[in-house]
């Protein structure tokens, strides 16, 4: 049995993995920028063109090299971190960036999350939406001191309403499918 | 001269004393909390400047950007965690006091030095621009698309990683910032039929989502909160009198500061690093250092803010930042229909002038706001993640919403948030995706004018413009270093030694 929580994984696997799958993306879309600019006007697709077969060239630059030194399974870079922390001459002064155990499934919970927050949003409002949002988190993230999470949420939502709805006039309450009126408030 | 006095009466009307502090406090709470740092204080604070005048939207800017240079430190000193990459030096000395029961005189030492690198900053600002408006007047279109070019090289070089992982983000930002309306012409281009996109790629939502987003995934990762801190005890004015014995320190990190900060990809955590090793090495007692040495804390707290100030030399003159903060920075300038280059020095000298004046003004609530409130700022950095990263979240999608009052802007901050997180998490420097938007529209601008002004030929003006071929040279030095810079670094490395060794 591993000691690590669970949902943690490797970072070099995970990251390895996922290097090539952005790159691929990055690639994917870059093509896209490539054929689309050939459509238009010389003037307009010169700066797309050039930068589109620079960003592919690269990759392929990218790819080619990490083949033939032999890295294309390893993370060349752990090296360089650790020469850079000893180039400070400092003990644990430096240390860039370390690598450190990340747990990727709260990560893609974070962002699916987050998404869902955007499309709550969308539906009633940023202020019904963001309070729902900061307690909802709080709570799936093992926050349970339920004094501390209500002060936070009405907090946060008071003080956002505040700033962004009063002083910036933004529709806090105003969602594609409730809608409400807070005007009665004395701010 | 009547601008600088123009600035100066801007600078100190009442409510651009109140955005200064504003800014400075919001500043201070990004630097003190881990997780949140510079950049994202920059950019969480940009929504608030749209509907302002120019120069109270500086005064907002530069008053953060002075408190996050100075609440860095803080957690440094309590909790050996730098709230920002600008202070990781002083935690080697400031968290000693702090377990020798003097962390309020640490915090001191770092308000007082903060304040008065600052000042040394801003007074070198005044002083250098009549140098800076004549240098940058000589520049021409083709020198200002080579200027371009030299920028996002020199940031590829200097980003830690793969120089061509920097070059991949670079250029995809560059890509990227093709969205939308053109430059040259009313055309839009790979709007795809979305209507959101017409207006291209909002620069808030990027700043918004590379810098905002992507960093509450990196923490939503991260269990509990940052660490336990120490109990706050010690004396401030031990801290003030302590940074004045150590003048010299003071005054010498300062330096290095400001020209570090010049040096495009440079910044705050090499001149903190480089100020605290000078420190050392000119030290009487070098074996102090590391164990608590007041000076170990003086010297890089001096030298991350008087950074500002030389990050504003290539921010303003060329558009070039000097650091992710100064990017941002940069793009509050470009919100507010600001372009770095002549017309900072021109019709817009007062909003320069302005900025410089609130540098000083910053190094003065540094120093009273930071020494003051020594005790309180201590309080700050146990903000869990579980608290921090919805709330993050939270104002991070209204602020990138109220830009332009246009739902697709929080659509573009959620993918720009996951860009900026797939970037850091496989190692592309995310400085070098930023830099691509902002200085992409910039390249190209210039690039479709040299085209106009040579008929469209440019197979020679870059060479034949002595600015210009100096940039092209410096490119190919720049892009070359990789190969020739390992046999540069043993051959000095070797003359150093023998140097020595006589």
């Amino acid at each position: 049995m591993s000691d690590e929580p669970s949902g943690t994984v490797q970072p070099s696997r995970f990251k390895l993995r996922g290097e090539w799958v952005f790159c691929a993306i990055l690639a994917a879309i870059t093509c896209v920028f490539l054929v689309v600019s050939l459509t238009y006007p010389a003037s307009v697709r010169l700066w797309p063109l050039a930068v589109s077969i620079f960003v592919i060239g690269l990759i392929l630059i990218y790819t080619a090299y990490r083949l033939w030194s032999g890295t294309f399974f390893e993370d060349p870079e752990e090296d360089a971190r650790a020469g850079q922390a000893q180039d400070f001459g400092e003990e644990g002064a430096s240390a860039p960036e370390p690598p450190a155990n990340i747990n990727e499934r709260a990560t893609i919970a974070a962002g699916a999350s987050f998404v869902l927050f955007a499309i709550f949003i969308y539906a009633v409002g940023f202020l019904l939406a963001g309070a729902v949002f900061v307690l909802a988190y709080m709570l799936v993230a093992g926050y349970r001191k339920p004094l501390t999470v209500i002060g936070v949420v009405i907090g946060a939502s008071v003080s956002i309403y505040l700033l962004f709805g009063s002083v910036l006039n933004a529709p806090m309450t105003q969602g594609a499918f409730l809608q409400y009126d807070l005007s009665w408030l004395p701010v | 001269m009547n601008e600088i006095l123009e600035a100066a009466r801007i600078l100190f009307q009442p409510e651009n004393l109140i955005f200064a502090t504003i800014g400075f406090l919001v500043g201070t709470f990004g630097g003190i909390v881990p997780g949140i740092g510079g950049a994202l204080t920059l950019t969480l604070v940009m929504p608030f400047t749209l509907g302002m005048e120019a120069e109270p939207a500086v005064i907002l800017l530069a008053g953060a950007y002075t408190g996050v240079m100075y609440g860095g430190s803080i957690p440094a000193i309590l909790i050996n965690t730098p709230g920002t990459s600008s202070s990781a030096a002083t935690a080697l000395d400031g968290y000693e006091m702090a377990k020798q029961g003097k962390a309020v005189t640490a915090i001191s030492i770092s308000a007082t030095a903060s304040a008065i690198g600052s000042f040394i900053g801003g007074v070198f600002l005044i002083l250098v621009s009549p140098i800076l408006i004549a240098f940058v007047l000589a520049f021409g279109s083709p020198e200002f698309f080579m200027l371009a070019v030299v920028g996002l090289a020199i940031i590829v070089l200097a980003s830690s990683g793969s120089m061509i992982k920097g070059l991949i983000a670079g250029a995809f930002g560059a890509l990227l910032s093709t969205i939308g309306s053109t430059v040259v012409s009313a055309e839009r281009r790979f709007t795809f039929g979305i209507p959101e996109l017409y207006e291209g790629v909002n620069l808030l939502a990027a700043f918004i989502g590379v810098f905002a987003i992507a960093e509450m995934l990196r923490l939503a990762g991260q269990r509990g909160s940052i660490t336990d801190k120490l109990a706050i005890t010690g004396s401030r004015l031990e801290g003030v009198m302590e940074t004045l014995r150590n003048w010299p320190t003071v005054i010498k990190a300062s330096l290095i500061g400001i020209f570090i900060g010049t040096v495009p990809g440079e910044g705050g955590a090499v001149a903190n690093f480089l100020a605290y090793l000078e420190a050392k090495r000119s030290s009487k007692e070098p074996d102090r250092f590391g164990k608590g040495h007041p000076a170990g804390v003086v010297a890089p707290e001096a030298s991350n803010n008087s950074v500002i100030s030389g990050s504003l030399v290539p921010t303003l003159s060329f558009g070039i930042p000097g650091s992710s903060t100064a990017a941002v920075l940069l793009g509050g300038l470009l919100l507010q229909g600001l372009r770095p280059g002549p017309s900072m020095f021109d019709e817009n000298i007062v909003v320069t002038y302005t900025l410089f004046g609130s540098v000083l003004v910053g190094s003065v609530l540094t120093f009273i706001i930071g020494v003051g409130l020594a005790n309180w700022f201590g309080l700050v950095p146990s903000i869990p993640n579980a608290i921090l990263v919805p709330c993050v979240v939270f104002v991070s999608l209204i602020g990138a919403f109220v830009a332009e009052f246009n739902f697709g802007d929080v659509w573009q901050t959620l993918f720009f948030g996951f860009v900026g997180y797939a970037l850091i998490r496989f190692g592309f420097p995310i400085i070098a995706f930023i830099l691509g938007i902002i200085l992409g529209p910039i390249a190209e601008d210039n690039l479709y004018r040299t085209l106009q002004i040579t008929g469209g030929d440019v197979s020679t003006v870059f060479f034949t413009r002595p600015l210009s071929l100096v940039m092209v040279i410096m490119t190919v030095f720049i892009l070359s270093w990789p190969l020739i810079g390992p046999w540069v670094k043993r051959s000095v490395r070797a003359a150093w030694h023998s140097l020595r060794e006589r």
